[in-house]
């Protein structure tokens, strides 16, 4: 009978067609990666040197590479790292950017101050660097271990989420309800998970859903440096770039990977922007 | 003494900025008694909304400096610890603001912004806390179960600012400190919402400090008037001697500036020209009021006037004598 408004804004969500459009294809490429290569026992990693450089065929639907291993079951697998690394670092960052943010907001004055002059001091520096620097320390102890990768994206990607909620906590914070609730003598903490916290929600999760693209396209940029740790859209798409000479081409091998990681990043975009139109606070009557 | 429920004395707040200080509130003295309604009356600005958020301690830190002595009951609160004021707050003394729109929480439930009160004073839960929370509703005017499970967007404003008033009166406070409860509203919920405070008020004999700068509002519900200007009172009286000779220019400008239907030929309005003062923390040379009234003279430049007893339970700050106050138009 009754809505929140939150699920007010999902309602009016799913009448916004290219968001919904996002969603759904997002949801098949993600389970797709995830259920296909166990059922189909489809593996990777399995050289046919028979079988080099195959164009698409009906029993190689996107071709094989130039030590013959399939593509359909390297661009799922290489996807699972992708959305996973996107995913994962994403909710470092959310962690971290969120606490960091709702506690200088939260506490204003000096507190702010000298929190806020930390996160622009770290944005000053060149990220890819900082992220190439983290990776390369892990490297040693922790070879082929994603949990850097994790780490490294999340710790440069949280400056962003925590100057939004810093502003937005800033805002409400002078809010007659927070106010009215501060007045009925409610805690600081409970002050701020309870009543500040819930009204930054949608904000957040806006700015969560644009982050994943952007943490998978930097994941994908540092394996076509090298520099990542597993199979992934990016080594693939680094892999195509490879084996594309004047002589000849094996466009497939480029294109398969560019095209899931493009369809992704647009989807993850296209629902981002339907959530930002239907929780953006001033959109809200 | 001790028969004040709450009791002001020498109150001022100063805010710092960057660039300079401001005095919002100059040493400020009054009392409320138990089963009071007190006015604070004065244009935006005056200072009456840092009074009353500094009984509850809720300054922005460390940019508002409180000084001087505000006791409620035995209790001193200037200076007392965020876990003391916790106590009180909600308790003792509760407060509803202006705008009803913003005063509640819309992402939570009618019933979960009372429970939350009821658990932290009173440790109720449960079937208890519902009865509770119907029972407060039921006084409130809000009858029926459905409204407990409401968000906030889906009640009119008359109807939000019964549950703000609810949720205030929850425990019985003491003291009901109200911020221009009926501003935001139209004038007939504005009459329902005065009423129904009226009826609250002398069912539980609770005492309200009512801030409005509407002097029509203030002679329906306040028992006693305190006039602000530039953050300080200028004139204190009880309400229908205020409304009907007021001692102090500027409340008589105010009077003047103000609307009223039982005039015969309706009655000219006259607007007090000028702006008020710019405040500072520096001593004042002359009344503050000099530069917008229309009784001042010679003797109003020299110093600021001293707020004096002019009879029994009148304050006043002016020089000009009453009598001259009484006969004379301006």
């Amino acid at each position: 009978m009754t809505s929140s408004p939150f699920q007010l804004a999902m309602q009016r969500l799913l009448r916004n067609r290219v968001a919904v459009l996002g969603g759904v294809l997002l949801a098949l490429i993600a389970l797709g990666c995830v259920l296909l290569p166990p059922l189909l026992e489809l593996d990777p990693n399995l050289t046919q040197p028979a079988l080099r450089n195959q164009p698409p065929s009906a029993k190689f639907l996107f071709g094989t590479d130039n030590l013959g291993r399939d593509l359909v079951a390297r661009v799922l697998v290489g996807g699972r790292t992708s959305l996973l690394v996107g995913l994962a670092a994403t909710t470092v960052s959310v962690l971290v950017g969120v606490a960091y943010g709702a506690v200088a907001g939260f506490y204003g004055g000096k507190i702010d101050e000298a929190m806020m002059r930390l996160v622009d001091f770290m944005y000053g520096l060149p990220y890819m660097f900082l992220v190439i620097l983290i990776m390369l320390m892990f490297s040693e102890t922790a070879r082929g271990d994603m949990l850097p990768v994790f780490l490294a994206l999340g710790l440069v990607q949280w400056l962003t989420m925590a100057r939004i909620v810093r502003g937005q906590v800033l805002a409400l914070r002078r809010q007659e309800f927070v106010l009215a609730a501060e007045l009925l003598g409610v805690s600081d903490a409970r002050l701020l998970i309870r009543h500040v916290l819930p009204n930054v929600f949608g904000v957040i999760m806006v700015y969560a859903t644009l982050m994943v693209p952007s943490v998978i396209i930097l994941e994908s940029f540092l394996s076509f440096l090298g520099l990542g740790v597993a199979l992934s859209w990016g080594q693939l798409v680094s892999d195509g770039i490879a084996v594309i000479n004047p002589v000849r081409s094996y466009w497939w091998i480029l294109f398969w990977p560019s095209l899931f990681l493009g369809i992704t990043l647009i989807s993850l975009n296209f629902l981002g922007d339907g959530l930002r139109d239907v929780l953006d606070p001033k959109g809200k009557t | 003494m001790s028969e004040e429920l709450l009791c002001i004395r020498d109150l001022s707040v100063t805010f710092t900025t960057r660039e300079r200080s401001v005095r919002a509130v100059d040493k400020v003295s009054f009392d409320v008694r138990p089963g009071e309604v007190v006015g604070l009356v004065g244009e935006s600005g005056c200072g009456k909304s840092v009074t009353s958020l500094s009984i509850l301690g809720l300054h922005e830190q460390p940019a508002g400096r409180v000084t001087g002595s505000i006791r409620l009951g035995e209790r001193e609160l200037v200076g007392a610890s965020p876990s003391r004021l916790r106590e009180v707050r909600g308790n003792r003394v509760s407060m509803i603001f202006q705008d009803p729109l913003t005063s509640l929480n819309p992402y939570l439930r009618v019933e979960e912004q009372l429970a939350e009160v009821l658990e932290l004073h009173l440790g109720l839960r449960g079937p208890k806390a519902r009865a509770r929370m119907l029972e407060i509703l039921s006084q409130v005017g809000i009858p029926g179960e459905e409204r407990l499970r409401a968000y906030p967007h889906q009640l009119s404003g008359g109807m939000r600012q019964r549950i703000c008033i609810a949720m205030a009166l929850l425990c019985n406070p003491e003291l009901l400190i109200a911020d221009e409860p009926t501003t935001m509203l139209d004038v007939t919920i504005q009459a329902q919402i005065l009423e129904l405070l009226r009826t609250l008020q002398r069912e539980r004999k609770m005492s309200i400090l009512f801030i409005t700068h509407d002097l029509g509002v203030v002679s329906e519900i306040c028992d006693r008037v305190i006039v602000m200007y530039a953050g300080r009172i200028v004139e204190q009286a009880r309400t229908a001697e205020l409304l009907q000779t007021p001692w102090h220019p500027y409340t008589e400008a105010l009077l003047q500036s103000t609307p009223c239907v039982d005039v015969p030929g309706g009655g000219s309005l006259h607007p007090i020209g000028g702006l008020p003062p710019r405040l500072s923390t520096e001593k004042l040379e002359e009344c503050a009021f000099v530069p917008r009234c229309p009784r001042a003279r010679e003797g109003c430049k020299h110093g600021e006037p001293a707020l004096e007893s002019a009879a029994d339970e009148r304050l006043r700050r002016c020089i000009v004598p009453v009598a001259e106050m009484l006969s004379v138009r301006p």
